[in-house]
């Protein structure tokens, strides 16, 4: 007998749960074994999260991808991000028709796809209503407006945090206290009352998941891993607070270990984040006997946090993000991650429409030139498969051979 | 040579001469006041249409035209800058700033962290910074920003921000006493020029026009109300001057955001200058409690405007996701729109040549 859950969520056809499970299913086949633990866990946390959200089991927050979910979590709601939807509905295709739709209602080509994408997803209505929405003023500039857009769509509070470009102790307290505004928002908005006791245990657990991020890692210098394209702290960042989450790296640490499965030469490092829509780039890596043996998107770049400070430990973890260092930075912990993972090469997909992680491209791929790191930049899109090129493909044959006969 | 043309010529002159270092700035929100305390001058950098051959080895092709140009001014050195202040109101202004100082080390640079949201606690950090800006130009320059040195600074350009203001009144009380292109190259060179020079310029050119004024003849103009962000050029408004358009109003970070508010003087004028500069009409990457478009629409239809033409840096994503919801709010306040992704090559400007015709005609 079909569970009185699907049933109902059959009834009204839902594109976007389907997604969520097929995401699953594509992030089961990515850890290449089907059965495994961790792949079971993971399947677990991303559909039920999003089957929640759907039924509405718990009051949903819609979040933009540096909120910190510790917060939502904490207030009992279920953090739900749109950014992270999209690209789920690009992996089935599906962002043409939202694509269409943001078009039909007026927001231009040019704005980044993903958020596009989102916005014509509200559109059509495939998204699950939100009871409040919260959003970040970095990463990126579209989020803002997003946001906005949704929040009259839907008649729902927003939050809006200022994340300053400082990283001083002013920013930090700055950052701090708009998080205690948060909560109080959130206590309001979701009808919930904040313990310090809960929030510690969030925080807590949030961070058992960053330390066993530090141990994947640590293995990844000589282990590959499994699931490399799924697995990413993009796919994660609603989730850090949960302890579903923790337990599946855990069991991910475990399962990599045994038996470890050496990486393929020459080795390479990706550039920011690798694409939602098309996995054709690391599939063709893959065939040509070389491995990504890391992703610059999935470095743990914030300190551990501590459960009696938890607000200015947030606040300094969203000050930390790489992308949001300066550039001078970012090329240096670029150059220090090429080291540690004795990479022969780097690999970047130049998303158009990606103003955070592109605009400086040309400076970073030179700087990495200088230090005698070869890099290879390819166009692509983040969320869509409409500039993907199949001609891309001998250019990447070859700057992995030029690495090979260089190695 | 027109009384027009005259004073633009002599603030094309001021622009590009003067001795003195030269603080150069991007975003409105700089700390304008605190670079002419010290005895600087700041100068607004502007990004006219060139070709990016230096800017791509450090920009990628999608970042904004303005910001590809005006950081391909300082890598030729044409702008003639030695210091520069960045605000990082978005993420290609951040990057740009990085950039720049990458890659022509200037002298002096300070990025300047503008809160992006208006609460009491923006207003906070944004007196720290601004504290954090004077130590900052103190040190660079070797001087010390006194409290009456400050006080004129505001003074001063308060009273720029006031002339443009009667300026910009009297085209909305007398449409077409001046070209909508003319006014808008004013108000460009008055960021770029002395602040003296632009005051004494702007000053007499609206002595002068108001001497003209007369009855308007208004039957064949339409008025326009022109919103968005950053136009370093003419040509939008002399397109608009070409189909007997007429600019009532604006909300641009290049038009009326720069000169919409003075600072209050008083006692503590670096909170005064951090409230201006959070009562300043915000552009689409700032939030604040309701929506911005409104005022500025109630503003135009008050000026008469018919239409509003809202034009944008290409690749601006704040700006091109939120035009959706002002076009919508437009439509409910009766105020049609069209959308310009500014766009300065050859056929761009066909297109937008185009667009604006159409869009004249429906709204003629």
């Amino acid at each position: 007998m079909m569970p009185k859950w699907k049933s109902k969520l059959l009834n009204a056809f839902n594109p976007t749960l389907a997604v969520a499970i097929i995401e699953a299913e594509r992030v089961r086949t990515a850890l290449g074994q089907p059965k495994s633990r961790s792949a079971m866990i993971f399947t677990n946390i991303s559909v039920s999260a999003l089957k929640d959200a759907y039924l509405q089991r718990k009051p949903v927050v819609w979040t933009s991808l540096l909120v910190p979910s510790e917060l939502i979590i904490t207030a009992g709601a279920i953090p739900f991000c749109p950014e992270i939807i999209s690209s789920n509905l690009a992996w089935l295709g599906l962002e043409n028709i939202c694509l269409l739709e943001s078009e039909r209602i007026g927001i231009s080509p040019a704005v980044c796809t993903s958020h596009r994408t989102a916005v014509g997803a509200i559109s059509l209505d495939f998204l699950p209503v939100p009871d409040a929405l919260v959003c970040t003023t970095e990463l990126c500039d579209a989020n803002v407006s997003a946001f906005r857009h949704a929040s009259t769509r839907y008649d729902k509070p927003l939050f809006t945090l200022d994340i300053p470009s400082d990283r001083d102790a002013s920013a930090r307290g700055y950052l701090a206290f708009q998080l205690g505004q948060l909560m109080e928002f959130l206590a309001n908005a979701v009808e919930t009352r904040f313990n310090r006791e809960s929030l510690a245990e969030t925080v807590e657990q949030s961070n058992r998941a960053r330390a066993a991020l530090v141990r994947m890692n640590e293995l990844r210098k000589v282990v590959s891993l499994p699931g490399g394209e799924a697995i990413g702290l993009f796919a994660m960042a609603p989730h850090f607070g949960r302890p579903k989450l923790a337990n599946f790296l855990d069991v991910l640490c475990e399962e990599m270990s045994n038996p470890p499965k050496v990486a393929g030469s020459p080795r390479l490092l990706w550039l920011n984040v690798k694409p939602h829509a098309t996995t054709a780039v690391s599939e063709r890596i893959k065939r040509q006997g070389a491995s990504v043996v890391f992703e610059e998107a999935n470095q743990v770049y914030w300190p551990e946090l501590d459960p009696s400070r938890p607000l200015t430990s947030l606040a300094s973890k969203l000050l930390s993000h790489y992308i949001h260092a300066p550039i001078e930075d970012r090329v240096g912990r670029l150059l220090d991650l090429a080291n540690e993972y004795q990479v022969n090469g780097v690999i970047s997909l130049a998303y158009p429409r990606c103003r955070y992680g592109t605009a400086a491209l040309p400076y970073i791929l030179n700087q990495l030139s200088r230090a005698g790191i070869p890099s290879l930049s390819l166009d692509d899109d983040l969320a869509s498969t409409a500039h993907h090129r199949s001609s891309d493909a001998s250019t990447l044959d070859d700057f992995i051979e030029t690495l090979r006969r260089a190695a | 040579m027109t009384a027009i043309s005259r004073a633009l010529d002599t603030l094309r002159l001021a622009a590009a001469n003067g001795s003195g270092p030269r603080v150069g700035w991007f975003c409105i929100h700089a700390p304008l006041e605190l670079v002419l305390a010290a005895g600087l001058r700041a100068t607004r950098v502007r990004g006219l249409p060139q070709r990016t051959p230096r800017a791509d080895g450090y920009l990628s092709q999608d970042a904004c035209p303005y910001l590809r140009c005006s950081l391909e001014s300082g890598l030729s050195g044409r702008s003639q800058i030695d210091g520069i202040i960045g605000v990082p109101c978005c993420d290609g202004l951040k990057r740009h700033y990085e950039l720049w100082c990458a890659a022509s080390h200037p002298s002096f640079s300070l990025l300047f962290d503008m809160p992006k949201i208006g609460t009491f606690a923006a207003k906070h950090y944004l007196v720290q910074k601004l504290h954090v800006a004077k130590q900052a130009i103190e040190k660079a320059y070797g001087v010390r920003i006194t409290k009456k040195a400050l006080h004129k600074a505001v003074r001063d350009l308060n009273r720029l921000r006031a002339r443009l203001r009667r300026l910009d009144d009297l085209r909305a009380l007398s449409p077409g006493i001046i070209g909508n292109g003319d006014f808008h190259e004013l108000v460009l060179l008055s960021m770029e020029s002395p602040v003296d020079v632009s005051t004494e310029v702007i000053s007499s050119t609206q002595k002068m026009l108001k001497r003209r004024q007369g009855k308007p003849n208004t039957s064949r103009l339409v008025p326009l109300a022109v919103g968005g962000n950053i136009i370093d050029g003419r040509s939008l408004f002399d397109t608009a001057d070409s189909m007997n358009g007429v600019v009532v109003a604006d909300d641009l970070c290049t038009g009326n955001r720069f000169y919409a508010l003075n600072t209050v003087c008083d006692d503590d004028l670096l909170d005064a200058l951090a409230e201006r500069s959070l009562q300043t009409p915000p552009c689409s990457r700032m939030v604040r409690e309701t929506s911005r478009f409104p005022s500025f629409a109630r503003e135009a239809q008050e000026r008469g405007a018919r239409g509003v033409i809202f034009a944008t840096q290409p690749y601006c994503d704040a700006s091109l996701l939120e035009y959706s919801d002002i076009s919508h709010e437009a439509e409910q306040l009766g105020l049609p729109t069209l959308l310009i992704e500014l766009d300065e090559s050859p056929t761009g400007g066909e297109i937008a040549r185009e667009k604006i015709k159409q869009f004249m005609e429906l709204i003629t």
